[in-house]
């Protein structure tokens, strides 16, 4: 829209942290938001709303010994942010304290951007979610209605602070919801999925929205033959994919630096120590391209990195950002995030998953006399000073002498993230991940999680059958 | 205030002026403080001032939005030409409209309190610590893992080309509390919480307690034989439950073939103690206001009558396509001034029954009370109305609390549930947590808990 695009120079964020730090304080920082969003929903077989913004604004941060103060302004102007920055000053009693020279952070690329999605027209948009509803439509007859949402987001970030970091990132998001309702007689049933990239337009195919609308339909379909759920304790396998919820909620939360250095973790003062079998390796992983949970620099301007949090069975890492860090004594690992200016940055993953193994899925399966075969979870939901957890099974079956049968709905996988780790006795080779978006701090942020094929020897199945 | 808000609306309009479509602009700006504190120390202090504007262009049965939080005339000007330019790409919908100026709004008294701007940082700190030490005063509280005092002073105001003109602003705030109790290896936590819409009408120590005590009684838990039970939810549990139901009984949702309620109203849905109504102007629910996020009146609204199904709940959209008699409920619900408006409740009541919680467990005899579920919304299908969600709580035994549960699940589905209803208490409580819902004790028979 605009041809002078605004943005944060060093020399305006050097003014600022200045002023910021005139009375004192440990570390302070500016983060700066340039934001484009655009959503176009679908439903009843019509586009109904097309919507679209600009949020633009910076906060400022300033760290005083145990004491974080925040503040942002819906504004990139000189004036504003200097106000801003005397009114979080003014709580300080300090002598001033110059912020160190920068040293730019090099950021690459790691999307390959072939077509911004701004210079593509909204009509073509539109194609995609009426693309998905006359797939589903067509996939069955069953299908009685359709939800299908497109939405994009370029996000121009620039970050300061008084150490000497001056990085900028341009994020290019993209999705396609799905979201399939399926009737026989009296019962219903849904399918979702997702199709999400790290990406320009260009890396937006037809035929993988297209191959995810057949899987939500064929998913609520499915789900419409299935019986009720058996519960108790039994054998569970975890399809690839959407699976990788688990390691996210069981494990991950509770290795974000912020739970470890309260203490409110299970992993806390477990590092070095055997948490899985030896065939256990699980990382997060910030920097791999065009998925959904990576960006070049985290909303600190740190490089993101592969992480391993576990390797071979032994807890090897926390997930830094830099206060906590810092406060652990370990370096940031690029996962402090937040979810816009307006939010401070918390430690958070970015993309998890387990590292596969060499045994092919279908063999794990075939060796596998009798289990709950987990093929798509739709969420959960962890208390990470415990561990306990929760998971949804979106769609299930049974498993006998080896093979996927019978259909089963409304279950949920319930345990604890200790437990579950040691639990794990086989990975297949099939690793895949998926995008979805977490919960923290009243903050979401974009997330990959993913798994190979994984089987636990054994977990509670809650179901509505005794 | 209101002049500033209302004249940003007015600006947006003239942006617009000419164009042959209805436009309607809502805006709004809010005042927020959050802090949090740990270890008797501030751990985090934020303050903002989160402002935009949205504009809903409609032309033609088609709709755009656009949205931008600078609220200078070129940044509104470029929303309305956005908008333009979206609803142009939307497809036609006969019943898309705005709704006109209502004939007058009923009166809301007491929703802003100067106190809350004016209160002292210092003394909002002193709440959030207030809380923290009351809960490490119990026994075995190990740590609070998160403290905080948290409020907002937001004002809206929606000025339409269809003849709507509002404003309304108030203040809300709360203290809340996570406290960790610790026996040997066994971690609980425990939430407790005040709200209130200034400082003053906060007991940040009553906060911290409860707390406490709710992390304190669930140790040494573990799971409790698989099997059929009565179950008690507790009020929160209630509060949310109930609040997923009502997301079906939107006339969105069954217009959209999404409710497993269509075709019921003047059906048994539930059992004949259970009664249920959305109140927008309910004088304590913290989302009264005098009128919905489309500047429609704000209601009283039956859903459920002595278990019988009254209506749904309608803004100006729903209402059209529905026809004949039906009229808008004021339910147009938006998050902010990013999205344009559905249909979503604004406070829930749940009819209460009898006693307090001592009573009705008294009168439940044997069964398993229910402090808390996780995985609702992933859990429960709103559509279908199965759930199956983890649940923590406290045996019911010989009509008193017992042994503590967790790691179960507790499973059935939305219908069996209501009609379930067996017993209420009239221990009403506001629950503030992803809505605002009224409602006491509620105890529902023939749930199957999966555990050992």
């Amino acid at each position: 829209m605009g041809e002078s695009l605004p943005r944060l120079t060093p020399d305006l964020a050097s003014a600022v942290l200045s002023r910021t730090l005139r009375r004192g304080g440990d570390f302070a920082e500016i983060f700066a938001e340039d934001r484009s969003s655009l959503s176009l929903r679908l439903e009843d077989g019509k586009v109904e709303e097309v919507s679209s913004g600009v949020d633009l604004g910076a906060s400022i941060r300033v760290v005083k010994g145990p004491t974080t103060s925040f503040g942002y302004t819906d504004s990139l102007d000189e004036v504003a942010l200097l106000a801003l920055a005397d009114r979080l000053s003014s709580s300080l009693s300090g002598a001033m304290v110059a912020p160190a020279p920068y040293v730019v952070v090099p950021v690459e690329a790691i999307v390959a951007l072939r077509v911004a999605p701004a210079e593509v027209d909204t009509a073509r948009k539109a194609e995609i979610v009426h693309l998905v509803d006359r797939t589903a439509r067509g996939r069955s007859a069953e299908v009685r209605q359709v939800g299908a949402g497109y939405s994009e987001g370029l996000q121009r970030v620039w970050v300061a602070n008084s150490e000497g970091t001056f990085a900028c990132d341009e994020r290019t998001r993209l999705a396609v919801s799905i979201n399939v309702i399926a009737q026989r007689e009296g019962l219903i049933q849904t399918g979702r999925e997702t199709v999400a990239r790290t990406a320009g337009f260009g890396l937006l195919d037809d035929e993988d929205v297209i191959a995810a609308t057949l899987q939500a339909v064929d998913k609520a379909v499915v789900m419409l033959g299935a019986r009720p759920s058996p519960s108790g304790r039994m054998p569970v396998i975890l399809a690839n994919g959407f699976g990788g919820v688990l390691f996210h909620e069981a494990c991950g939360h509770g290795l974000e630096a912020d739970f470890i250095l309260k203490k409110t973790s299970i992993w806390e003062g477990r590092r070095g120590q055997g948490v899985a079998e030896a065939l256990v390796t699980a990382y997060d992983d910030g920097a791999s391209p065009g998925m959904w949970g990576s960006n070049a620099i985290d909303d600190e301007g740190t490089v993101t990195e592969r992480t391993a949090v576990i390797e071979e069975g032994v807890l090897t890492g926390y997930l830094c950002d830099l206060l906590r860090g810092r406060r652990l004594g370990l370096p940031s690992t690029g996962n402090g995030r937040r979810q816009s200016f307006r939010h401070l940055p918390y430690p958070r993953m970015t993309n998890t998953y387990f590292a596969p193994g060499e045994v092919r899925a279908v063999d794990l399966i075939a060796g596998t006399p009798r289990a709950f075969y987990a093929k798509s979870l739709s969420g959960g939901q962890v208390d990470p000073a415990t561990g306990d957890f929760v998971f949804s099974v979106s769609e299930g079956y049974l498993i006998e002498n080896g093979q996927v049968g019978q259909a089963v709905r409304g279950a949920t996988l319930i345990g604890n993230g200790a437990e579950v780790l040691r639990m794990i006795d086989a990975i297949a080779d099939d690793l895949d991940v998926k995008a979805g978006m977490c919960g923290k701090e009243g903050q979401l942020v974009p997330v990959g999680t993913g798994q190979p094929t994984v089987r636990l020897r054994e977990l509670t199945v809650g179901g509505t059958q005794v | 205030m209101s002049g500033d808000l209302i004249d940003i609306g007015r600006l947006a309009l003239a942006q617009g002026s000419g164009l042959p479509g209805e436009i309607e602009v809502y805006v709004q700006h809010a005042q927020t403080t959050s802090i949090k504190v740990y270890g008797g120390e501030v751990e985090s202090l934020v303050t903002g001032e989160p402002r935009g504007a949205g504009v809903r262009y409609v032309h033609q049965g088609r709709i755009g939005y656009a949205y931008t939080g600078d609220v200078g005339r070129d940044a509104l000007a470029s929303a309305v030409q956005q908008a333009v330019h979206n609803a142009a790409v939307a497809e036609p919908d006969v019943y898309a409209s705005l709704p006109g100026a209502p004939r007058e709004y009923p009166e809301v008294g007491g929703l802003w309190r100067t106190g809350l701007l004016s209160t002292p940082v210092e003394r909002k700190v002193g709440l959030a610590l207030a809380a923290e030490a009351g809960a490490l005063a119990e026994p075995e509280v190990e740590t609070v893992e998160e403290s905080a005092y948290v409020d907002s002073a937001t004002r809206i105001a929606i000025v339409s080309s269809a003849g709507v003109e509002v404003y309304e602003e108030q203040t809300f705030c709360y203290v809340y509390v996570s406290a960790h109790a610790r026996r040997g290896d066994d971690v609980q936590t425990g939430m407790g919480f005040v709200t209130g819409r200034d400082p003053d009408d906060l007991d940040a120590d009553a906060a911290g307690r409860e707390g406490a005590r709710k992390a304190v009684r669930q140790l040494g838990g573990a799971p409790c034989p698989t099997g059929r039970y009565t179950v008690v939810l507790d009020r929160e549990v209630a509060a949310s439950v109930f609040g997923f139901i009502a997301q079906a009984l939107t006339a969105e949702a069954v217009q959209k073939g999404r409710s497993l309620f269509a075709g019921r109203v003047g059906q048994r849905v539930a059992a004949d103690r259970f009664s249920l109504w959305d109140d927008g102007l309910h004088p304590d629910g913290m989302a009264t206001s005098p009128f919905d996020d489309e500047g429609v009146p704000h209601q009283k609204t039956a859903l459920v009558g002595h278990g019988v199904l009254q209506g749904y709940l309608h803004d100006t959209y729903t209402a059209a396509k529905e026809g004949g008699e039906i009229r808008s409920t004021g339910n147009a619900s938006r998050g902010s001034y990013r999205g344009s408006p559905g249909v979503s409740p604004s406070n829930l009541v749940v009819a209460p029954g009898n006693g307090d919680l001592a009573d009705l467990l008294g009168r439940v005899g044997t069964g398993l009370y229910v402090v808390s579920i996780t995985g609702l919304h992933s859990g429960a299908n709103a559509v279908s109305g199965e759930f199956s969600v983890g649940a923590v709580g406290l045996l019911i035994e010989g009509g008193a609390l017992a042994a503590p549960v967790r790691e179960v699940t507790i499973a059935s589905d939305l219908l069996s549930l209501l009609q379930n209803v067996s017993d209420l208490g009239a221990d009403t409580r506001w629950i503030p947590f992803g809505g605002s819902v009224l409602t006491p004790s509620v105890a529902i028979g023939d749930i199957t808990v999966a555990g050992t």
